[in-house]
């Protein structure tokens, strides 16, 4: 017994048909938006964070019905026409991508903290980060990326050039 | 991973509808606030009763008391500017250990609480004397301990409100939570609030250990065992050694009874030694 509603999806609009119970995890990478990575079902590792109504969600722990009527931004909808978003250039730039499976997660929930803190210190990365894990870069070259993105989307370009 | 007992999903636009919806389908129907936890733990749910559109989701301060909405999430409450001051920060000092930002940014107060499950928040809560609210066949309140300890959170009922007292600067709270790693449930933690008079003698005070491995151990010997007193560190100790004492204290798979009551004791020292430090006592 499938439910149907409507769900926005950086910014396109999409007739959904799904089980009432499925999540938007599901529902998201059924419609194409494979950088939402399921990592643990279980909302531990945040790769599969997306952005709801501009906020960091675990896609995996909300159920897909639920985000009717609400804004998802994923990180396919990051880069404008053809041209990365800081946060990509500074996360390649920076090391801070190996296998690549936690960027997409790291990147929307550092774009959450960005909308709200546009000017993070290295501790407020770190703790707006506690949901999304890595097993690759031990974190450091990642709040390195973030750090850098944040000074590049404010117009600076070096640390400590204000 | 989809929830596949579940074949209806339903959003009333009011407390009534939802508390009738719920009459309607009967024990295969289940409340949703955030959902974090349904998802995981749908119990076989075959209907859901999704409270998003009830409007209850503000924060506001009234008569003393701060007014919290049950679908109020959790990281709203963390950055509420009325909660903050409440007990010198005692609340949002636990909720940003509780989860992560993004768990935070979905669950709700409410849908925490009537869960009834390992929690930071329920010690912290029940320390400073929260009053919850809810509909069932009418309207009923009660403080959070009595609402676990009559049963009353297992009804159908729909959480709505949870009213946090507003503390003056005489009293103060500290938390503290054992975990392996920062994102487990706590292996056990204690919030501990203490008023203080002139004189420094504890005018009344509230110890409650959490996950121990039920919800919350109300240690009334070590409270008791610190009013009419000055705060020292002497009294702090016998309060930290009544704690873990405490006879509902238990092992688990998790920890044995003995580690279990040996860091009750210990967190209740600490917990109570940031009461007393935050009220400006040196111990």
């Amino acid at each position: 017994m499938n439910a149907a509603f409507p769900l926005t999806v950086n910014g396109v609009d999409h007739d959904v048909t799904a089980r009432p119970g499925a999540t938007l995890m599901d529902v998201l990478r059924t419609l194409g938006y494979v950088s939402v990575k399921n990592g643990c079902d279980h909302g531990d590792c945040g790769t599969c964070a997306v952005l709801m109504d501009g906020n960091a969600v675990n896609a995996c722990l909300v159920f897909a019905i639920k985000a009717a009527g609400s804004a998802i931004t994923t990180l396919e909808g990051l880069a404008g026409s053809g041209d990365l978003h800081p946060l990509q250039t500074t996360a390649l730039e920076s090391g801070g991508v190996q296998c690549g499976f936690c960027t997409p997660g790291m990147l929307m929930t550092a774009l959450d903290l960005l909308g709200s803190k546009p000017d993070p210190t290295e501790d407020e990365v770190k703790t707006a980060l506690a949901g999304n894990l890595c097993r690759c870069t031990g974190y450091a070259k990642i709040v390195d990326g973030i750090m850098a993105a944040a000074r590049a989307m404010q117009g600076r370009s070096e640390a400590g050039d204000d | 991973m989809a929830v596949t007992s579940i074949t209806r999903y339903l959003t009333p636009s009011t407390i009534d509808e939802a508390v009738a919806l719920k009459r309607d389908f009967g024990s295969s129907a289940h409340f949703v606030a955030g959902g974090t936890d349904v998802v995981l733990h749908s119990g076989g749910a075959g209907t859901l009763i999704d409270l998003q559109k009830l409007g209850l989701s503000d924060i506001r301060a009234d008569g003393g008391f701060v007014k919290v909405g049950a679908m109020t999430t959790l990281t709203a409450v963390l950055e509420s500017p009325l909660v903050a001051p409440i007990l010198h920060g005692v609340i949002p000092d636990m909720l940003v250990h509780v989860g992560s930002p993004l768990l935070r940014n979905v669950a709700t107060l409410g849908g925490h609480l009537a869960r009834g499950k390992l929690s930071d928040i329920v010690p912290v809560l029940i320390a400073a004397d929260t009053r919850v609210a809810w509909l069932a066949e009418g309207e009923h309140t009660a403080t959070l301990a009595e609402y676990y300890r009559t049963g009353s959170y297992l009804t159908d009922h729909v959480l709505h409100t949870i009213d946090i007292p507003v503390w003056n600067a005489t009293t103060s709270a500290g938390f503290t939570r054992f975990a392996r790693a920062a994102f487990d449930l706590a292996i056990v933690n204690v919030a501990a609030r203490v008023s203080l008079n002139e004189a420094v003698e504890a005018t009344s005070a509230s110890v409650v250990i959490g996950n121990a491995p039920g919800p919350f151990v109300v240690a009334a010997a070590a409270a008791d065992s610190l009013v009419g007193r000055p705060l020292t560190a002497g009294t702090v100790e016998e309060a930290s050694r009544l704690a873990s004492a405490e006879s509902g204290i238990g092992g688990d798979g998790r920890a044995a009874e003995d580690y279990r009551r040996h860091l009750a004791g210990v967190l209740t020292r600490r917990s109570l030694s940031k009461a007393a430090q935050q009220l400006g006592v040196r111990l």
